[in-house]
């Protein structure tokens, strides 16, 4: 994907939150946060549990306003949802009282001006994509979850929107149907004609290697490091995966979320000498 | 702007009922009235004041209560200065505070007669409820026979056979006893079934792993396994008891709260018929609010759905 | 022969015993026997609505023979209809005013059944009057309020107060102030109706999963979006498993205003009219009508609720 160099697709400038009494005793809080998204650009949040990567993408998403600091979408002040940004949490959200083309639809209709017919069509040719074709009339319960999320994606990018916002999507989906989705998204995002700009939320390093152009390593609702992931996209699994390269910028990855200091060196080499 | 709005929000109750004073400030001076009389309600007044200068923290007080200092101001505005035909319909609420206050003696046996009956009429329905309901889980022929019949009969409103029970039974105690219990007998029968059905397989192999005798098997484990269920089955049968009750007591009783409320109704003193739901309001409201507790302080193994 | 399905607590089971599976039919046609040809110890009406009756028993019990729970069941039945028929009219010398015979009762049916059909009507209607536009305001309002905090927080506690009071104990009081008894009634029902499902409604929308909330507040769905396409569909499920709590209360109350009020047809009418003229085989004739008419509605209102609730 090309990136442009010019002004930043979203601002997150010196942003602190945190939830409200009543809803968040053990949820995170993030403080002084700052960082950029290049249009077209691929970020992964990546981080261990309550490190505010979740928070931070439903401040992006417009759920949450921030206490102090701003968020910009090209350049706009934001807080609140808006056309601009689809959303895909890690519970597929599906509304479970439509059949699986009347959710995708209901996305499609909020954020264009389509008429029925066109929505219909767009909605199906989604759901193909996604590899759901002939489940169209099917309730939420009556799918597997994995095909519950691949429903929600497809509703994602059946909207068209210049941002996804993406929490988890693939943490609550079983390995095998993980590396399908997630080969999916990539050859979806590559092949895309205008460029979407993506932040995506999770803790699995391979995940964030395989897909982002840069990973945001976020620690005590920081961010504490900033990667570029060296991969040229089309990007293909097989080679990357094998690649010295990888196994280098992995370890770095690693490292940074498991600092081990003193005794704990002893795992650490352990470990280290397995990977 | 929002903050005056705040401000106005906080203020309405107090307002309300300085209005409420003025009001029965300019009866008084009417004369329609005099001090004793319009005591009771006056204390009224002056307990919500207290309880809303109290409680002043939580945001709703000030809504709730300007609500019921609303309801009171039109309510007595209504029935005093209005004069309409059918005013003995209507009675100003110092009228039915005064009339309770007065008959405060009755009231209170009323509300043991009733409470006696209905506490009875439950005891009965659980003891025969859980005892079927304990057999039908041993065998399960005897529960697909009695599971389909006691769905018909729980669907059939007791007060049905009300009048022939009335005539049947030898006195209206018994056959109103008999109402309630046999209107919760049904519900009480269906629910403990259930919650018997639904108990963990493996929660029943371990006990039956230690060997217990079946007088220790029921009392030990399968009834305090009931309990929430039953606790559950209570509180939503609770509302229903009480209708039962009360209609039960309108049938021809002569005691108890439903009976305060006809037999005055048939006098027509509405001031005390009136008086006399809110005795019954009040009664309910304490009733699930101590169940409530009760709830929490027996229950506290289970989760907040009531099950294990 | 087929065999019981475990029982949920363990191996307690009766002596077995080999029933054929015509067992309730044959009692079906001893019990018609002894109806007709047992002589009748004391005045009674003609057996045959009797015997037609018992050969329809014994015509379910033909086809559900398979059925063990349905064999059982219909074997109680003709069991207590023959401990009524030779309680009543063989072995008792004369009619106790308060114990009519089977075939007294059957009789109302036939002679009577033009009143009888109307009172059904009016009950009906009463009732479909009261319920419908208590269910409707209940359910529109309570999503509304459930949504708003604000309103919840001042509302719910007044809410709970008033919700357990049976509006039973205003009968006598609306039947005096409301106009006609058809009002009286619908107000009834209304009120009876209405805070149960009110009261369950605002439960369902506060309890909404937050994810579905989060989902839709990401799609940018404006008020009337959220009032009937996200938060009407997910509470309907809630609202009509009350129904059937709630139709119940609604016969209850129903039925009891016509006992006490100034009605002058109606189910309960009948049923209370006729023991005050100690007419006491309609009284039980009525019984079993609106014993009968009440399990129709609900079997009506479960098909209902399957029907509209597919997606849980």
């Amino acid at each position: 994907m090309n990136v442009s160099s010019v002004k930043s697709k979203i601002e997150v400038d010196d942003v602190s939150f945190r939830y409200p009494a009543t809803e968040g005793a053990g949820k995170s809080q993030l403080e002084h946060l700052s960082f950029d998204v290049r249009e077209g650009e691929f970020v992964s949040l990546i981080g261990g549990s309550g490190c505010g990567k979740s928070t931070t993408l439903s401040l992006l998403a417009g759920l949450n306003r921030a206490d102090q600091g701003q968020v910009r979408i090209d350049g706009l002040e934001t807080h609140a949802p808006g056309k601009n940004r689809g959303v895909v949490f890690q519970h597929y959200a599906l509304f479970p009282w439509m059949r699986v083309r009347k959710n995708v639809e209901f996305g499609i209709r909020q954020v264009s001006e389509a008429n029925k017919k066109d929505i219909r069509e767009k909605a199906e040719r989604y759901l193909k994509l996604v590899g759901l074709e002939g489940s169209e009339n099917l309730y939420p319960y009556q799918l597997s979850g994995g095909m519950q999320q691949r429903v929600s994606i497809a509703r994602l990018l059946s909207m068209e929107t210049e941002i996804l916002l993406m929490d988890e999507p693939f943490g609550a989906i079983d390995a095998k149907n993980r590396v399908v989705l997630q080969d999916l998204l990539l050859a979806l995002l590559e092949r895309s004609a205008k460029r979407r700009t993506v932040v995506f939320v999770t803790h699995d390093i391979d995940e964030a290697i395989l897909l982002s152009d840069r990973i945001l390593f976020m620690k005590d609702a920081r961010i504490a490091e900033t990667l570029e992931v060296p991969f040229e996209h089309p990007r293909n699994r097989e080679e990357i995966v094998t690649s010295r390269q990888y196994q280098e910028f992995r370890r770095r990855l690693f490292n940074l979320f498991y600092d081990f200091e003193g005794e704990e060196s002893e795992i650490a080499k352990g470990i280290e000498y397995i990977i | 702007m929002r903050r005056a709005l705040n401000i106005l929000y906080k203020l309405l109750p107090h307002a309300l009922f300085l209005a409420l004073m003025g009001m029965m400030g300019v009866i008084l001076q009417r004369g329609d009235r005099d001090w004793a009389a319009l005591r009771p309600m006056l204390a009224l007044a002056v307990l919500m004041e207290a309880i809303v200068l109290l409680r002043a923290k939580r945001w709703e007080t000030a809504g709730i209560f300007s609500i019921l200092f609303g309801v009171l101001i039109l309510w007595q505005a209504y029935a005093s200065f209005m004069n309409t035909s059918v005013s003995f319909l209507f009675p100003p609420p110092d009228k039915v505070v005064a009339v309770l206050v007065k008959d405060i003696r009755l009231i209170l046996h009323s509300i043991l007669a009733s409470f006696w009956l209905l506490l009875l009429g439950f005891a009965l329905a659980v003891v025969l409820g859980v005892a079927l309901a304990l057999l039908c889980g041993y065998n399960r022929r005897l529960q697909n026979l009695v599971v389909p019949i006691a769905d018909v009969f729980s669907a059939i409103p007791a007060l049905v056979y009300a009048p022939y029970a009335v005539a049947v039974f030898p006195s209206f105690w018994l056959a109103a006893l008999f109402v309630i219990a046999s209107g919760l007998f049904w519900p009480i029968l269906i629910n403990t079934i259930q919650s018997i059905n639904s108990i963990d397989r493996t929660l029943l192999d371990s006990a039956r792993a230690l060997d217990l005798n079946r007088r220790d098997m029921i009392l030990r484990i399968l009834l305090p396994y009931c309990t929430p269920g039953l606790f559950n089955t209570f509180t939503m049968q609770i509302s229903s008891a009480f209708m039962l009750l009360i209609g039960a007591e309108l049938m021809g009783m002569t005691s108890g709260v439903g009976w305060y409320v006809k037999y005055n109704s048939d006098f027509s003193n509405y001031t005390k018929v009136i008086a006399g739901f809110i005795v019954i309001g009040v009664l309910v409201s304490l009733v699930n609010a101590g169940l409530d507790l009760l709830k929490r302080r027996l229950l506290m193994w289970t989760n907040m759905e009531g099950r294990a | 022969m087929n065999v019981s399905a475990k029982s949920a607590l363990g191996e307690l089971r009766a002596p077995r015993v080999q029933w054929s599976a015509f067992v309730p039919v044959l009692l079906c046609a001893l019990l018609a026997a002894v109806a007709q040809w047992v002589p009748d110890g004391v005045e009674n009406e003609s057996h045959a609505p009797f015997i037609a009756l018992l050969a329809l028993l014994g015509a379910i019990g033909v086809i559900e023979r398979r059925k063990q729970s349905a064999r059982d069941i219909l074997t109680l039945v003709v069991v207590l209809l023959g401990a009524w028929e030779i309680a009543t009219a063989k072995a008792a010398t004369s009619v106790h005013f308060l114990f009519p015979t089977p075939e007294m009762v059957l009789h109302v049916y036939l002679t009577d059944y033009a009143q009888i059909g109307k009172n059904i009507a009016t009950t009906s209607l009463f009732l479909l009057c009261g319920f419908i536009s208590g269910v409707a305001a209940a359910t529109l309002l309570g999503i509304i309020v459930g949504w708003s905090v604000r309103a919840k927080k001042i509302l719910l506690p007044i809410v709970k107060v008033l919700t357990p009071i049976p509006p039973l104990i205003y009968t006598p009081y609306l039947i005096v102030l409301m106009p006609s008894f058809f009002w009286a009634s619908v107000a009834i029902i209304f009120l009876s109706v209405f805070w149960g499902i009110f009261l369950s409604m605002i439960f369902a929308v506060s309890g909404m999963d937050q994810k579905l909330i989060d989902m839709a507040t990401t799609l940018n769905v404006n008020r009337a979006q959220l009032y009937f396409h996200i938060l009407l569909p997910y509470c309907l499920p809630h609202a009509m498993d009350r129904l059937q709590q709630a139709i119940t209360a609604a016969f209850m109350v129903l039925f009891n205003a016509e006992m006490i009020g100034n009605a002058f047809s109606g189910v309960g009418w009948y049923i209370a009219w006729n023991a005050r003229f100690a007419d006491y085989t309609k009284v039980v004739a009525g019984i079993f009508i609106a014993g009968v008419f009440v399990v129709l509605l609900k079997s009506i209102l479960r098909r209902a609720r399957s029907a509209v609730v597919r997606w849980r």
